[in-house]
């Protein structure tokens, strides 16, 4: 009975802590491994990247776009122009366009007497014996200003009629855009 | 781990006097010491991923940006290349003489009498009277982004609805015109106008400016804008519309206190 050993010979705790350290170590050599690799790797994928062989094709590039030099200032100088000239033409008051929309309009026994654009108003005073082309008159340019944005406020502001030269004269007014 | 394993190696005659400290860091010394070399090798892999890896990555990042910049650039330049060997010149000369001719660089005094007198021809009226306006003489540059004008006063004689065919005709004539003001009273009218000139940008044009095709609307307006009238270059007709035009008298400049010029040939 004395030679009955009921201790275990291994020390559990001891053999714990080993195993731990032994996967520490295999974690410690694996990232190691993995982190120096993944730099390696990194640092051919940069090498290799073809930076300077793409800069040597714009030098190719470069070297036969001079030889058309004349042609690309020409072009960009007429883009320029396009966008400078549809600028202006956004800006400048389309008075020509405005006029147009009631002076097409009038009958031919009618004449203008005054017509005036200032100050973004527009008048027009137009003369004739005919009191039927002047309502006809009256009657298309108010149709005709209502079809555009250009008008607003558009009003007759007289109609007279001069006994001496038998003749009526009609005045439109309106402001203009 | 018991105390004995951990005191392994001390020499416990030698430390009898040995301090509690020192005896405790000795054992927890030994107790971890298997962990020291784990340890440092981790430590290294920070090292290595802190000071290589990740400036490797942002490294890499920045190349591929660069490249991804640098091949669209270079896309660019092909682009233009191939644009280039495509771009008819005499065409491209003749559009850029007429849009000048439209919108000038300069103040186009020739370029404004024609107008007028062609538009005069077209309507039918006649010019009794015109005025310039020249403003500030000094230079300007194609950085200006407003667009500077000269004034010209004009007095003219005819109906109303010549007064307003010559103004629609204007509008079609280089150079470019706005109408500012139209006063008419039986027979008589004074108009201004206002002729646009603007600069050319600067002439340092790189050969890696980027170009592009005349979009739809771009190609639109070139097509209109050459059905213009006055956009020729030749001074006959100038002086043969000037000859059917009843437009005389001398010619005057005047400076004025504000340092603008006034021009008419009629002072």
């Amino acid at each position: 009975m004395n030679s009955i050993n009921f201790v275990t010979g291994k020390n559990l705790d001891l053999e714990k802590q080993l195993e731990k350290v032994k996967y520490l170590k295999i974690a410690a050599i694996a990232s190691l491994l993995i982190v120096a690799g993944v730099s390696v790797i990194i640092f051919i994928i940069t090498l290799l990247l073809p930076v300077p062989s793409v800069r040597k094709q714009q030098d190719q590039a470069l070297l036969g776009i001079s030889k058309f030099h004349k042609k690309l200032v020409t072009h960009v100088l007429v883009l320029d122009r396009l966008k400078n000239i549809t600028g202006v033409q956004n800006l400048r008051k389309d008075y020509p366009q405005i006029a147009n929309t009631i002076i097409n309009k009038m009958p031919q026994d009618l004449l203008i007497s005054t017509f005036n654009i200032e100050n973004g108003v527009f008048t027009l005073t137009v003369n004739g014996a005919s009191l039927f082309s002047i309502n006809q008159f009256v009657d298309d340019a108010i149709v005709a200003s209502d079809k555009t944005e250009n008008f607003k406020n558009f009003k007759v502001t007289g109609l007279k009629y001069d006994p001496e030269i038998d003749q009526y004269a009609l005045t439109f007014q309106s402001d203009v855009f | 781990m018991d105390i004995n394993s951990s005191l392994k190696g001390v020499d416990l005659k030698k430390s009898a006097n040995i301090n509690i400290d020192k005896g405790a860091a000795i054992i927890t010394y030994n107790k971890y010491k298997g962990y020291t070399l784990p340890l440092a090798v981790l430590a290294i892999s920070v090292l290595i991923l802190l000071f290589l890896l990740i400036p490797g990555i942002n490294q890499l990042i920045a190349t591929q940006k660069l490249l991804d910049e640098e091949t669209q650039k270079l896309n660019m330049l092909q682009n233009n290349y191939n644009f280039l060997i495509n771009l008819d010149e005499q065409q491209s000369d003749a559009d850029l003489k007429t849009l000048t001719k439209i919108l000038p660089i300069e103040k186009d005094f020739f370029g404004m009498m024609t107008s007028v007198s062609k538009a005069s021809s077209v309507a039918g009226i006649s010019i009794d009277n015109y005025k310039f306006y020249l403003g500030n003489l000094s230079k300007l540059t194609g950085e200006d982004t407003q667009y500077p004008t000269i004034l010209m006063d004009l007095a003219l004689s005819g109906s109303g609805v010549s007064v307003n065919n010559f103004i629609n005709e204007l509008y079609k004539t280089a150079p470019l015109v706005e109408v500012s003001t139209i006063k008419y009273q039986t027979g008589k009218a004074s108009i201004t106008l206002a002729f646009y000139f603007k600069p050319l940008p600067p002439q340092n044009i790189a050969n890696d400016t980027p170009v592009r095709q005349l979009s739809a609307i771009e190609q639109k307006l070139l097509n209109s804008l050459r059905t213009w009238s006055n956009i020729s270059e030749d001074q006959a007709e100038f002086f043969g519309a000037i000859g059917s035009a009843t437009i005389s008298g001398s010619v005057n400049f005047e400076a004025t206190s504000s340092g603008d010029v006034e021009f008419s040939p009629f002072n």
